[in-house]
């Protein structure tokens, strides 16, 4: 959206004139509100996933109630704690809740919490024992399960959507990560067990590419996976996705988004998409505002949000998400609904 | 036309160094100007709530002035934002350093990023293994800080070496080797730290922390910053004692003859073989040295996500005329922009890729002077043009 900006701004470049009359402009001040700081993880807006999901829940967050906010973009691993202790020491405006996003923040934030003793802080997707960093976590597992019993069910079957087709005569998935940690391998524990609950011998592959914006290695891997027979993919790959929607695009399989309602967040792929792991990113970014605003505000609480909590859910793709047999998706509302009961116990690591 | 050509190459190879100076300073100056048009243009742009200014009734969302006095003050104003620039400054010096060196000797070093990255890892891991050896208080300190910083100016220095070997050895060119190594070094420090050096406590390829002792403190600056005067000074001086290298000592008149007129070089008495050679790793010791500053004086410990410290370093030498003598205002311009740009992007909600764009349009017209300087010098000595230099070089 930037980046679209600024080349819009090359094209109109000339036609503004510098000389006319330059009025002093005022600063946005929004009065009494909260003020929020919002520290994205490496890669900032853009990414059609995880940082955008923290924006859209931002943007929410200031039609829902009366604040303000800033956010700013990390680059490189300087960045995020010089970004924390920038957010942290600002008087003007004096944030009352500064949200660091992915597990990067964690090691400067260690610093950071106790330098700036007085800043409340909230971390997203990962944990950090401080007495002044509430920790939102999301159970990926839940919706990976979901998406591997989907995946499962489909591929054991004959079925054609949109630009793919499924193998029946192979019982394999595949799954790209990113960085191989925690987060990402909840992914693949819960698709490997939402695949075998189906049926016993489901292979699903998984490779880890090792960041979160490299979909050129994404690409290769999943290539190399479809190549192998496997017809539905997941990722869980951050900005890096795209790269295996192209993989599934340019060889008829099926793929699954994370993160974001990707088969809008990236159109073009929306041919292959059958559906998309919503972790709850904006709706937790909305209720730390919130517990900030009422007062309720609790460092050193850890929030697990999972299938019950609204912290995850599968989102089927709005093109061909509608081909999926009814019976297929009333099993998947069933199994959410089961896992939010307690019925069935998903693990969370490989 | 070709008169005409010799002219302009000539004007420009008799520049003292004073008017040179000059010539760099009116390019800050119409750099300014240009990126306060760019601003403009991309604040009509762009959508935002509130306009900062109004220019014929039209909104635009960014005032050039605001962002430019956002940015002298992030870079400049309090202690914190002078912490951050002269952070940024310092890490610079070392990297800026790593360009200037080889390039006298007429070799191109692009790969003080792996060299740099390569240290910051030797010094971390170093660091570890003897946490648990080395005595601790001041006795830990006197012990692990020479030795940290001894690791990565080794580890930097054999990294800077491998180019120079193989453009001796096998006359591979320097450009393309130094290259390709950096992005080998990122990817071999990734694997290195993933598959062995990894922390159990936080998430992401991370190692533990390296000891308190041998991280540097800030002394004269608020406690929170990552920026040790010290450190600094010590800076300084490494780059006062390659300028002396370079312009004092017998090694550096045998690089620098080499660089000017190899042929005349040779026939004089230097090798060609050790002026490479040891250009390079001096090269790639002080990238390495400035890694593991990086990790000691601000990060604490290895983690991917390396900034392009390396890269920015040949544009800080360039923009320097590749004499040490000109590493600190060019290093401590490139500072200011670093710590400015992220003042303006948290306080005026500038988007970081117009930054870019500002100190990319800097860059360019500060460095363009320089590098043209240098290509009339370059044709000059070949013999493709005919100019009177006027005996500077």
């Amino acid at each position: 959206m930037l980046r679209r900006n600024i080349l819009k701004a090359g094209a109109v470049g000339l036609t503004v004139s510098v000389a006319g009359c330059i009025s002093g402009g005022d600063d946005d001040d929004s009065g009494g509100g909260t003020n929020i700081g919002l520290i994205y993880g490496r890669g900032g807006t853009g990414d059609q996933s995880f940082n955008d999901a923290a924006h859209r829940g931002i943007e929410q967050a200031v039609e829902e109630f009366d604040i303000s906010y800033d956010d700013a973009g990390p680059q490189s691993s300087g960045d995020f704690g010089e970004f924390q202790s920038q957010y942290a020491r600002s008087t003007d405006p004096d944030y009352d809740l500064v949200i660091c996003l992915g597990f990067e923040h964690v090691s400067p934030l260690e610093d950071n919490a106790d330098e700036y003793e007085d800043q409340q802080w909230a971390l997203l997707d990962d944990v950090l024992d401080r007495p002044n960093v509430e920790s939102w976590v999301y159970a990926e597992q839940h919706g990976a399960y979901m998406a591997g019993e989907v995946a499962a069910k489909l591929s054991s079957q004959e079925f054609a959507a949109g630009a793919a087709e499924t193998n029946p005569d192979e019982k394999t998935l595949g799954f790209v990560g990113g960085a191989e940690v925690p987060v990402v391998q909840a992914f693949e524990a819960g698709f490997r067990a939402g695949a075998q609950s189906v049926d016993e011998e489901f292979e699903v592959r998984s490779s880890y590419v090792g960041g979160l914006d490299s979909p050129g290695d994404v690409e290769e891997a999943a290539i190399s996976m479809i190549d192998s027979g496997a017809d539905v993919l997941l990722h869980g790959a951050g900005a890096g996705g795209s790269g295996l929607f192209q993989a599934c695009q340019d060889r008829g399989r099926f793929a699954m988004g994370a993160d974001s309602r990707q088969s809008e967040t990236a159109p073009e792929f929306s041919d292959v998409i059958l559906g998309s792991i919503m972790k709850g990113v904006d709706a937790s970014v909305v209720s730390a505002v919130e517990r900030v605003i009422e007062g309720e505000y609790e460092g050193g609480e850890t929030f697990e949000l999972g299938v019950g909590e609204d912290g995850v859910e599968l989102l089927w793709g709005v093109d061909i998400g509608d081909d999926i047999p009814q019976d297929i998706r009333d099993g998947a509302d069933e199994t959410a609904q089961a896992i939010a009961d307690g019925d069935i116990d998903v693990p969370r690591t490989p | 036309m070709r008169e005409r050509i010799e002219w302009l190459f000539g004007v420009v190879l008799r520049f003292s160094a004073a008017e040179r100076v000059l010539v760099s300073l009116s390019a800050v100056v119409f750099a300014i100007f240009v990126g306060g048009v760019v601003v403009l243009v991309a604040g009509y742009a762009a959508s935002c709530e509130s306009a900062a200014l109004y220019i014929l009734g039209a909104p635009v969302c960014y005032n050039p002035v605001e962002v430019y006095l956002v940015m002298l003050e992030g870079s400049f104003g309090d202690s914190f934002s002078l912490a951050a620039t002269l952070q940024w400054t310092t890490l610079l010096l070392f990297t800026g350093l790593s360009f200037a060196i080889p390039y006298r000797a007429g070799l191109f070093n692009i790969g003080a990023q792996g060299q740099f990255i390569l240290g910051s890892l030797a010094t971390t891991v170093t660091l570890l293994w003897l946490a648990d050896l080395a005595p601790s208080g001041l006795a830990g300190t006197l012990v692990l800080v020479p030795v940290g910083l001894f690791a990565g100016t080794l580890v930097g220095a054999l990294y800077g070496l491998l180019p120079g070997y193989l453009k001796v050895r096998f006359e591979m060119n320097e450009v393309i080797t130094t290259l390709l190594l950096s992005f080998i070094a990122a990817d071999l420090a990734f694997v290195a730290v993933d598959r062995f050096f990894t922390t159990d406590d936080i998430q992401g390829t991370v190692t533990d922390r390296i000891p308190e002792e041998a991280t540097f403190s800030p002394l004269v600056f608020p406690s929170s910053t990552d920026f040790s005067l010290p450190v600094f000074v010590f800076a300084l001086v490494v780059v006062a004692g390659c300028y002396w290298l370079l312009m004092r000592t017998a090694v550096g008149y045998d690089i620098r003859a080499m660089g000017a007129q190899p042929k005349a070089a040779v026939f004089g008495g230097a090798s060609q073989r050790f002026t490479t050679l040891f250009s390079m790793t001096a090269a790639g010791a002080v990238a390495g040295l400035g890694g593991a500053i990086y990790v000691m004086m601000i990060l604490g410990r290895w983690q991917t996500g390396t900034p392009p410290l390396g890269f920015d370093g040949i544009a800080v030498s360039i923009l320097a005329g590749n004499n040490p003598a000109g590493l600190l205002p060019s290093g401590l311009l490139f500072g200011a922009l670093e710590s400015g740009g992220r003042a303006i992007q948290l306080r005026l909600g500038v988007p970081s890729e117009l930054i870019e764009v500002l100190r990319g349009i800097i860059i360019l017209l500060v460095a363009t002077p320089e590098l043209f300087r240098l290509l009339g010098a370059h044709l000059n000595r070949r013999g493709i043009i005919d100019v009177d230099t006027g005996g500077s070089d």
